[in-house]
């Protein structure tokens, strides 16, 4: 009997661990998809983009926290690129997704120096997970901590920038274009400026997963935005009617309760080559009950 | 002032479904001035109103605001010294905020949208002021999504938003159009109150005969790209709606409709 207790917990443990890390890559999809209205797939390529850099930095040595803003700022610029590609030379949202997310496969193998996986297993490269500050908590604990730092630290972050100036624009060129244009802004730039932002989460995420399975592969990306918008659409079906939640805390909710659905389900039995499969059938599924939920708050009204 | 000198229009040009809107097209309107705009379908008001805004641009000829040439100029920078309301009451104001937040980014307009916070809670009372006056209690509404208002409610707001910085030109394209005739006419007189309060240089696009001859100083009919009516002073103020729509009926016959 303890025994399945230990395993249970244990699960819970990882789900809880990688749930919150892939809730960075839900809020990424979060300011793509849901505040600027913007169906970006570069994602797939920006999460191993974050992964392959920081396995490649940490390899040569590099400060792992460090990482962590450098993946950010990679991620930032590929998604700032995708930006380019859509507004200044006018190719649709999805096309320069796809676009990016494309030649991003190639960037991703470019930085590994060609090969498909590497690992940063050997003690000697550090890791957020083995430094110092994992050595002030408790061992079983101090990955679960660290990482809910990290996740808190950035929505806060976010969350305060959402209040500014800049970060209500973002809202209203989701909602409204015309009104930014109204306001005298140029649309296209705040456009940039969100997918760069969304993409530089989705990156320091894939940092934060590449240090947490303490490697890299270049197929991690597959799913990306599956995985990130399944999230945040759950997160904001599920709670929709938690007023006090902010979206923020609702998309993280939503990354931890998708990810331990797929946890659940491999462990029904099914083997791990199913994990795409599941994911888009539970994406398939949530979607579905939210056009029910959706439906059902319209007839209210 | 404004001023638009020997506009060429044409659209998909050298294809089979070309379409000149406008052939050496000119139009000046002093500062200050409270311009009606009427006209059938097609008959070019809403492509002046776009080359105003830089919405589109035109083939030939120029374009002067405030004696500055804005031919060139992109939709956005142009914005900063134009508002425009539009006859979709869901363009002029963002859904997923509040009205404090509204007016905020409004109040902002013309400045860097940059990192400090987005709401000025101490201006609150200011844009309180602004809406007190417009008798629809949106002043205790501050902290309700524009999303929810009704159409009348955004486009007063919009209104608001409009012209709370200085601008030099106002541009209303048929803003009274989707509401009941009810809110019409309140929005309407809304727009003439704050149109005269500030003197603002005003264009405004009806279809409602009546709101064309009972406001502004000026009044043009469009048709066919010129100015087929462009009446002003004593000549606009013996004009009423049965004059109008005779010569409506007129144009229509003429045109074989």
């Amino acid at each position: 009997m303890p025994n399945i207790l230990n395993t249970a917990l244990n699960m819970s443990q990882s789900v809880l661990e990688q749930g919150l890390i892939y809730a960075l890559l839900a809020l990424g999809l979060y300011v793509s998809y849901s505040v600027l209205n913007f169906p970006d797939l570069s994602v797939d390529g920006t999460f191993p983009l974050g992964s392959a850099v920081t396995a490649v930095l940490i390899a040569r040595g590099v400060n792992p926290w460090l990482c962590l803003p450098i993946s950010f700022l990679c991620g930032a610029a590929a998604g700032m690129i995708t930006g380019v590609i859509h507004v200044k030379f006018r190719v649709t949202n999805l096309l320069s997704g796809i676009l990016m997310m494309t030649a991003l496969y190639s960037v991703n193998l470019i930085i590994s120096n060609g090969s498909s996986s590497l690992f940063i297993m050997s003690p000697a490269m550090g890791k957020i997970f083995t430094g110092r500050l994992a050595g002030v908590f408790p061992p079983v604990v101090s990955k679960l901590l660290i990482i809910l730092i990290c996740v808190a630290a950035v929505k806060l972050l976010f969350d305060l920038f959402m209040k500014t100036k800049c970060g209500m624009m973002l809202m209203v060129c989701g909602a409204n274009e015309q009104m930014v244009k109204s306001l005298s802004v140029d649309s296209g730039k705040i456009k940039m400026l969100g997918l760069a932002l969304a993409n530089g989460l989705v990156a320091l995420s894939g940092c934060l997963m590449c240090q947490y399975k303490y490697s890299f592969n270049v197929g991690d990306g597959t799913g990306s935005m599956v995985i990130g918008l399944a999230s945040v659409i759950i997160g904001m079906t599920v709670l929709h009617k938690v007023k006090f939640l902010k979206n923020t805390t609702k998309v993280i909710f939503g990354s931890v309760i998708y990810y331990a659905c797929i946890k659940i389900a491999l462990n029904l039995g099914l083997p791990p080559h199913f994990l795409k499969l599941i994911i888009a059938a539970l994406f398939l599924l949530m979607l579905i009950f939210n056009n029910k939920i959706l439906k059902g708050v319209k007839e209210d009204a | 002032m404004l001023k638009l000198e020997n506009i060429y229009k044409t659209y998909n040009p050298g294809l089979i479904n070309e379409t000149k809107v406008l052939e050496d097209f000119s139009l000046t309107v002093p500062k200050g001035q409270f311009v009606t705009v009427i006209g059938s379908n097609g008959s070019g008001k809403t492509t002046i109103l776009n080359l105003i805004c830089g919405t589109i641009f035109p083939n030939r000829g120029k374009i002067y605001l405030g004696g500055k040439d804005i031919t060139a100029m992109t939709e956005y920078r142009r914005a900063k010294h134009i508002g425009r309301v539009f006859q979709d009451t869901q363009k002029g104001t963002s859904p997923n905020m509040t009205i404090l937040e509204n007016l905020s980014l409004a109040d902002n307009k013309g400045r860097f949208y940059g990192l400090t916070p987005g709401v000025n809670r101490k201006r609150t009372n200011y844009y309180k002021e602004l809406l007190a006056p417009l008798g629809l209690g949106l002043e205790d509404k501050m902290n309700v999504l524009a999303g929810s208002l009704s159409g009348g409610q955004r486009q007063v707001l919009a209104m608001v938003m409009c012209t709370m910085a200085d601008i030099d030109l106002l541009i209303l394209d048929e803003h009274t159009a989707a509401l009941d005739p009810k809110t019409s006419e309140l929005i309407i007189e809304l727009t003439n109150k704050i149109v005269r309060e500030k003197g603002i240089t005003t264009l405004m696009v009806t279809h409602n005969l009546r709101h064309a001859v009972s406001y502004g100083d000026r009044l043009i009919m469009f048709h066919r790209g010129a100015a087929e009516m462009d009446l002003s002073g004593e000549a606009r103020a013996n004009v009423d709606v049965d004059d109008l729509l005779d010569r409506f009926n007129h144009i229509s016959i003429e045109s074989g409709n």
